[in-house]
């Protein structure tokens, strides 16, 4: 069956089984940030957003993001100009292996767009479906404090695209 | 896996997606947020009926009721307003229960009612508040939460039939409740859920419904418990006699987690500490 929707902002298609998973069509295509962790909805470490909400992209069938916006962590920012909160989990110090964060990326990305100045409950809560198996997940909460604040203040080190608005 | 799973069908509008129900028989599957769906294995599902864009994630009042659309996300009705005040935001707790932010933003109302797994954290406080259930069908049928949650899941709802909406009544509104879950860890499967709204009227008890999930198979109603509040100014000792009554002669689920003993005293004391945040607002008692 023929799949259309939106993927990191370009209009895309792809012929899909009626059974595959969003995680095996997007890691298929070469979209690798997403991982497979459980694989069971536990961990969130293949989390992607679909309309600007993350989900667990292993229990998400590829045809219900039919027509939808799907987000993946290549969608977050580049190398080159990377989002506020990419900068700030590399300075913060909030990535040791590193699995984990492009779906604790994407969590947090969602939380600062409905909530730009969150509380810790706030962070907590939004991440808490982000399974981190190396760290105390303190850094990462600070990460995303420093985030928050370098976008509000909109000056991220004078770099223009980490404005932490809609996802390229 | 779904492994003859062939088609999706995205249907605008109830009428179209019945259609399509009833044109497949048995050989299609709704599908809502998908998130048990994902790992299911069923040879015989040949389509599914995505049901997430046909308008159904509302929630309105009208006269006498709350109205809440069946396609909702558990964490939009988490973070509702509107039911972070209804009830003592008894339905906006349940919904924050689920311990995921990414299950929660797909895991709908409709789907956590209609899989109603033991310990689904949605049908207990439903029946706490008197909700019942529209199904569309071939005629629209109007279900108690009662004889809906728990149900073998095409016993009450039809193959062809969907779950559109959960109505509260609005006489709700000004209950006060409380709403507990004891699990292993916070991401475990819930071992008891303590699910209860008062109604105070000068500082006695006028109405109370109790609700245990979790411990049981199905969420039930605890009318003996009921009975030791209505009526009563409520002390300590009132909200003892009344945990002890609710898990009196229940049927307790168990697996490996914890003995049936075990179990019991832990839904007493649960019960017991959430009739006493209840009344006292959440002042008093446990978490
Ligand atoms: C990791 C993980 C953890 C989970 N934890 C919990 C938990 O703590 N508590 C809990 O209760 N459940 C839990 N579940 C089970 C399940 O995912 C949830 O119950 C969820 O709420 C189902 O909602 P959904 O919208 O994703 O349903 P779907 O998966 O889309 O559907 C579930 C079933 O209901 C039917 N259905 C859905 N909506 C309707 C409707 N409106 N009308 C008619 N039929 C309908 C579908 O056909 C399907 O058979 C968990 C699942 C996973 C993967
Ligand atoms: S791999 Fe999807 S939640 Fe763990
Ligand atoms: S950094 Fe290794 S799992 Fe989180």
């Amino acid at each position: 069956m023929k799949l259309e929707m939106k993927l990191n902002g370009k209009d895309v298609s792809f012929e899909i089984a009626g059974p595959e998973l969003l995680l095996d069509l997007l890691r298929d295509n070469g979209y690798f940030g997403a991982k497979r962790g459980c694989d069971n909805g536990d961990c969130g470490s293949c989390a992607v957003q679909v309309d600007g909400k993350s989900i667990c992209s292993c229990i998400y069938f590829a045809g219900q993001a039919h027509g939808r916006e799907v987000t993946t962590i290549e969608g977050l920012g580049t190398m080159e100009h990377p989002h506020a909160l990419q900068e700030t989990f590399v300075e913060c110090g909030a990535v040791q292996c590193g699995f984990c964060i492009p779906g604790m990326l994407l969590s947090a990305k969602e939380l600062l767009d409905e909530c730009p100045n969150p509380k810790d409950a706030d962070i907590r809560e939004a991440l808490d479906g982000n399974l981190c198996r190396c760290t105390g997940y303190t850094k990462q909460f600070e990460a995303v404090k420093v985030a928050a604040k370098r976008i509000i203040e909109g000056k991220s080190k004078g770099r223009k695209p980490a404005r932490g608005g809609k996802s390229r | 896996m779904l492994r003859n799973l062939k088609e999706f069908h995205y249907p605008a509008t109830v009428a179209e997606a019945l259609a399509i129900l009833q044109r497949f028989d048995s050989r299609a599957s709704v599908i809502a947020g998908g998130t048990s769906l994902g790992r299911t294995d069923d040879a015989k599902i040949e389509a599914m009926v995505d049901i997430s864009r046909m308008g159904l994630a509302f929630l309105k009042e009208d006269k006498v009721s709350l109205r809440i659309g069946s396609t909702n996300p558990l964490q939009a009705l988490a973070r509702s307003r509107k039911l972070g005040v209804f009830a003592g935001g008894l339905l906006a707790r349940a919904a924050a229960s689920q311990p995921s932010r990414l299950l929660r933003n797909a895991m709908t109302l409709g789907g956590s009612i209609v899989l109603s797994t033991p310990w689904a954290e949605m049908p207990p406080a439903l029946l706490t508040l008197d909700a019942k259930m529209i199904i569309a069908g071939e005629i629209e049928k109007i279900i108690p939460a009662e004889e809906f949650i728990g149900d073998s899941k095409y016993r009450v709802l039809g193959r062809s039939e969907i779950l559109t909406e959960v109505r509260v009544p609005r006489e709700m509104a000004s209950w006060r409740s409380g709403y507990s879950v004891f699990a292993r860890t916070r991401t475990d499967p819930a071992m008891v859920i303590a699910s209860v709204a008062l109604l105070e009227d000068r500082g006695t008890c006028a109405g109370a419904r109790i609700v245990l999930g979790g411990i049981t198979r199905r969420a039930i109603r605890c009318p003996a418990a009921e009975k030791k509040l209505v009526g009563k100014k409520l002390a300590p000792q009132h909200f003892a006699q009344a945990a002890r009554a609710a898990v009196g002669g229940i049927e307790v689920v168990v697996d490996w987690r914890a003995s049936r003993e075990y179990r019991l005293q832990v839904a007493e004391v649960v019960m017991r500490r959430t009739l006493a945040a209840c009344w006292s607002d959440g002042k008093e008692g446990a978490r």
